[in-house]
């Protein structure tokens, strides 16, 4: 037996009724001074299953519903309590109350969003005659004879869809960063992936967070998919913190 | 690549935020979190690795051929009348709409298989778009997977 960690909160702070940890093991508070470390017992010979990924990610964003939590990476455990208290509420006492004080009251959402391919395609030849005008071109030769053709074609509506990605992820991000105190963007996207920011809202400021989102999703949906992830602990803004590169902190 | 849009229960107006997907925990907050110097892995061989390069490499020669296909089949007889529209501005609502594919998705896939053995993860499977034509780039999959998901399969 073990102890898994999932992350530190204040000393005070309690667990939301009923919530379980990895392996179906109620979670669990060890306190020392002035913080308090979220764990439950694991047996760490078991293989992790995506059960545990999620436990400890659901676990997280449950607490940070109501409570400031400084998470822990996953796949962390420790023999015991009382290593629990030395190793990593004595040992990073100084630098845990740090991030908790930076992110008091703040929580993170997660906002991705993703153009629907047809909409996007349709607006991007009606935005680019020259697309259409390539496309009739091409749609005239039998496909055999085309291949540069379809090329040249698939080089410019790529072009064409990078510019409509880019305009919409600075229309996203003005309409939601007024109800954040940060936001950091994803570095890597996929296909036809607008945006992918991970937002640091005022717990206050949440309602006013999700009405935007909810506006965004209403005013384009025949355009837009936007997936909505949260409340959770502020993991996209940790290595900032602790390296003091937050301004407003 | 005109796909229909299979009809598909969402929250789509839910005002809430949702719990994360497996997709989500994959890509965005594994490697997150404080460390500390001593302790003990839960026995994770491969989950390290899990935080992969995914990457898209778009200018490939091969996505430029299937945004050509897919320019080339759709139907603008139903479109021509509107206008330009901008994503600050309303938008009629006549558009149809397509699927998400990509490459990204592809490789959540790949990786989300390697927490297999009997785990049910439907609302994983529920959070991500069913592209039906999904044609991840050779370069952008997950690089050394196999192996780690044939043992997690097994086992």
């Amino acid at each position: 037996m073990a102890v898994h960690l999932y992350g530190v909160m204040r000393a005070g702070a309690s667990l939301p009724n009923e919530v379980g940890g990895r392996q179906g093991a109620p979670a669990r508070l060890v306190e020392d001074g002035a913080l308090v470390a979220i764990v439950s017992d694991v047996d760490i010979d078991a293989r992790p299953r995506r059960d545990d990924l999620l436990a400890h990610a659901h676990l997280l964003e449950a607490v940070a519903e109501q409570n400031t939590v400084i998470p822990m990476q996953f796949g962390i455990a420790l023999p015991d309590d009382q290593e629990v208290r030395q190793r990593l509420l004595q040992d990073q006492r100084e630098s845990l109350a740090h991030l908790l004080e930076t992110f008091d009251g703040l929580e993170q959402v997660t906002v991705q969003a993703f153009h629907h391919e047809e909409a996007i395609l349709k607006e991007a030849l009606r935005r680019n005659p020259e697309l259409a005008a390539a496309r009739s071109v091409t749609q005239a030769l039998p496909v055999d004879a085309a291949q540069s053709e379809q090329v040249e074609l698939g080089r410019a509506v790529a072009a064409a869809l990078e510019d409509l990605e880019e305009q919409d992820r600075v229309g996203i991000l003005e309409r939601l960063c007024p109800h954040a105190v940060d936001v950091t963007e994803h570095d890597s996207r996929g296909a036809h992936e607008v945006m992918h920011a991970a937002f640091l809202v005022k717990r206050g400021e949440r309602p006013a967070f999700d009405a935007a989102v909810a506006e965004l999703r209403r005013d384009h949906e025949e355009r837009l998919r936007i997936r909505y992830v949260g409340p959770q602990p502020p993991y996209a803004f940790l290595e900032a913190a602790s390296a003091g590169d937050l301004a407003w902190a | 690549m005109t796909v229909a849009a299979a009809p598909r229960p969402t929250n789509r107006y839910l005002d809430r935020p949702a719990p994360s997907s497996l997709a989500d925990v994959i890509n965005t907050i594994l490697d997150k979190g404080i460390v500390i110097d001593i302790y003990i892995r839960v026995s994770l061989v491969g989950i390290e690795l899990l935080t992969i390069d995914a990457r898209i490499v778009i200018a490939s020669v091969d996505t430029y051929l299937r945004f050509a296909e897919a320019v080339n089949r759709l139907d603008l007889t139903e479109t021509q009348t509107s206008g330009i529209p901008e994503l600050m501005e309303d938008i009629n609502k006549s558009g149809s709409r397509g699927r998400t594919g990509g490459a990204i998705e592809g490789a959540k896939e790949k990786l989300s298989e390697m927490f297999t053995s009997g785990d049910n993860d439907e609302e994983d499977q529920a959070d991500r778009p069913r592209s039906q034509s999904r044609q991840p780039a050779e370069s952008s999959r997950p690089r050394q997977t196999g192996e780690r998901r044939k043992s997690s399969e097994e086992g």
